[in-house]
């Protein structure tokens, strides 16, 4: 008689392939119109932490040219943000609904707002209430945290949009399914390629990566941006970036790291951390320089101060800015805001210095700058016509503790070739001067 | 047809039946009660409608090739993971419970029902044991952490029969997989009120009780052995 094993074995199927099928032939990098996303949850005020992430964002932002703006997605939704309304109500003595409703409408002050995100409630019946409250009207229940660090950013010289992450479910329609035909309904939808998994959704209600991609994947359509970077070192953030791009079969998302704060090398940013908030560093950091000069003067900071390897701390995840205090912050700051004129004077001066050495050719001190000299057309054109795949390759490189940036090190590069010359052709004049302008707008000092 | 759970209306007393399972609870059988299960075996699926021939197929080829680790795995209340792995080949794969090869495994966490029945309608029949799956089930996850519990719970009862009341060894255990890798079972489905009922008509039937603290989806009462 034959074995019930056996039987079992002839009876079971050839197994299936589960992996989305994509056609893989065009991987060139495109960027004509990037957009470069952030998320931080504003159920309290964002702090000297996200100033740097959103200094990385504007920087990579330049860096890939394009006209959109860099958007901030409000983390507005899932168990915290439930939990922040649920816990006002209480406080309040307000019904779950109404709470919704007065956040959304912001009738708190941003000082209540915090306090409640800070003593969320863990009442699990409630907070799921609150959920398919804010999941059924998109409202933004940190909208009066959101506005005011609109404002803020906006006097600190950003141009940092802020987007609800719970406006952008609303309107997405269904973005996940069509991820996995063959778990699309079950409440579990995993995005299977190349032996990766990354779990969009679990026990029917979206992950936090299932979150990120539907806003992100709205913001795209909306914006019909062909290159979605997303700044962050969240493993959610790489996985999104991971399926925005293995979906098309072309690389349609990136992750750029981005970079914590620590005081004396103590973890600053974060719930419990003492960084200051960006409100409180645009305040002080406007007692010395133009607050509209903050911004510059922290992308600047973030091109130039060297940074720590995480290896002895929480996280191994990535590099941080190591300060003494929110003090020394301060003061780094405003001395990164006059670094960065100063920059930019030598940068001129040197280009004055330049123009007394144009003559009928081009004549250089040495070898390597020769080589430089002859390919200066195309290197010019190269650069004006944008290198996402460089540039973005090149913002994830560190070098002794500093981020790299290709139209810092170009234009770094640029001034030692001005130095080297004995005399310069009209021509090759022309093209150093767009090389400079074109670096100092991808700078977006 | 599957009940839902809020379909069932049940017909034993509710003193009774809770006796039953308070009953059921302290039967140990002679397996562990305390500490945590030093194996887990993690059930690779690649659709909410897997191959339960594959799976039960590849449980009992484990259990056979490595009868020590899967006797001490059942001992200890056989734990179980359903999960997504596509760099490892489908269906059970027993592993200790400090193997980081258990954290490639993404735990599969369904809502929605299942076509449970027609899953088990493609297995094979056997005549070794009737295995009465509780109708409630209807994630595919939930299912199939029944089905290995009452396939465990047939295992364990061959051994416990077979050591004729001394204490259970490797050695019956091995010969109680090979027993159920012969002779197989039959897998239907049955309400509550059903398994409650045939354990009190005949108390030889095993109950399996109180399944995963994490998947809510798994009834209390997960299923019976009936032999």
């Amino acid at each position: 008689m034959e074995k019930y094993i056996e039987k079992l074995k002839l009876s079971a199927k050839p197994a299936e392939l589960s992996e989305l099928t994509v056609n893989k032939e065009n991987e060139t990098l495109q960027a004509e119109n990037p957009l470069v996303v952030c998320c931080i949850t504003l159920g309290k005020e964002p702090h000297l932490g996200h100033l740097f992430l959103l200094a990385i964002a504007e920087q990579t932002k330049s860096a890939l040219g394009g006209d959109l703006p860099v958007i901030l997605i409000n983390n507005n939704m899932g168990p915290r943000a439930a939990g922040a309304v649920v816990s006002l109500a209480e406080a309040w003595g307000l019904n779950l609904a109404e709470a919704v409703e007065l956040m959304r409408a912001g009738t708190f002050p941003v000082s209540e707002v915090v306090e409640r995100y800070r003593k969320r409630s863990e009442d699990v019946a409630n907070i799921r209430t609150v959920n398919e409250l804010i999941r059924s009207s998109g409202v933004d229940v940190f909208s009066v945290v959101a506005q005011e660090t609109e404002q803020a950013l906006k006097q600190a010289g950003f141009g940092v949009e802020i987007a609800s992450e719970a406006e952008l479910q609303l309107v997405s329609g269904d973005k996940v399914h069509k991820l996995n035909s063959m778990w699309s309904g079950s409440g579990f939808l995993p995005f299977v390629q190349g032996g990766r998994v990354v779990t969009i959704q679990k026990s029917g209600e979206l992950t936090a990566t299932g979150a990120l991609f539907v806003a992100t994947q709205t913001l795209i359509d909306a914006t019909m941006a062909d290159l979605a970077v997303l700044v962050d070192d969240k493993a959610e953030v790489g996985d999104t970036a991971f399926v925005l791009s293995e979906k098309e079969g072309q690389e349609r998302g990136v992750q750029i790291f981005g970079a914590g704060v620590s005081f004396a090398g103590k973890i600053a940013s974060g719930t419990r951390g003492e960084a200051m908030t960006i409100k409180k560093i645009l305040g002080e950091f406007g007692k010395h320089r133009p607050a509209e000069k903050l911004k510059r003067a922290t992308v600047y900071l973030t091109l130039t101060k060297p940074m720590l390897r995480e290896e002895n701390m929480l996280s191994k995840r990535g590099h941080i800015f190591d300060f003494v205090n929110n003090e020394e912050v301060i003061t780094a700051l405003v001395e990164s805001a006059d670094a960065c004129d100063l920059f930019e004077e030598q940068i001129a001066e040197e280009m004055e210095n330049l123009a007394t050495k144009v003559g009928e050719k081009t004549v250089v001190k040495n070898k390597k700058t020769q080589k430089f000299a002859n390919h200066l057309a195309h290197k010019a054109t190269a650069l004006r016509t944008g290198e996402p795949a460089r540039v973005l390759a090149e913002s994830k490189r560190v070098v002794d503790g500093v981020r790299q940036n290709y139209y810092f090190n170009t234009l770094k590069g640029m001034l030692k070739f001005m130095t080297d010359l004995d005399t310069i052709s009209k021509d090759d004049f022309v093209q150093v001067g767009l090389m400079i302008e074109c670096c100092l707008t991808r700078l977006g000092l | 047809m599957i009940k839902k759970p809020m379909e069932k209306t049940p017909n034993t007393p509710l003193f009774e039946k809770e006796k039953l399972i308070q009953a059921v609870y302290a039967e140990k059988k002679g397996r562990e009660t305390y500490g945590e299960n030093p194996f887990t075996c993690y059930v690779n699926i690649d659709s909410p409608e897997p191959d339960l021939s594959q799976i039960t197929a590849t449980l009992l080829d484990e259990l056979s090739s490595r009868p020590r680790e899967a006797f001490l795995w059942t001992k200890a209340w056989d734990k179980s993971v359903v999960g997504l792995n596509p760099k490892e080949t489908l269906g059970c794969h027993l592993m200790e419970g400090v193997d980081t090869r258990g954290k490639l495994y993404v735990p599969v966490m369904t809502t929605a029902a299942a076509a449970v029945e027609q899953m088990v309608s493609l297995l094979p029949e056997g005549d070794l044991a009737v295995l009465g799956i509780n109708t409630e089930v209807f994630t595919v996850d939930a299912f199939l952490i029944c089905y290995l519990h009452l396939i465990n719970e047939l295992i364990w009862d061959i051994t416990i029969a077979d050591s004729g009341g001394g204490r259970p060894s490797v050695s019956h255990y091995k010969q109680a997989v090979e027993s159920v890798a012969e002779r197989g079972f039959v897998t239907v489905f049955m309400t509550e009120d059903e398994i409650l009922e045939t354990k009190l008509r005949n108390p030889q039937t095993s109950l399996r009780i109180y399944g995963s603290m994490v998947n809510k989806y798994v009834p209390k009462i997960m299923g019976a052995v009936i032999k």
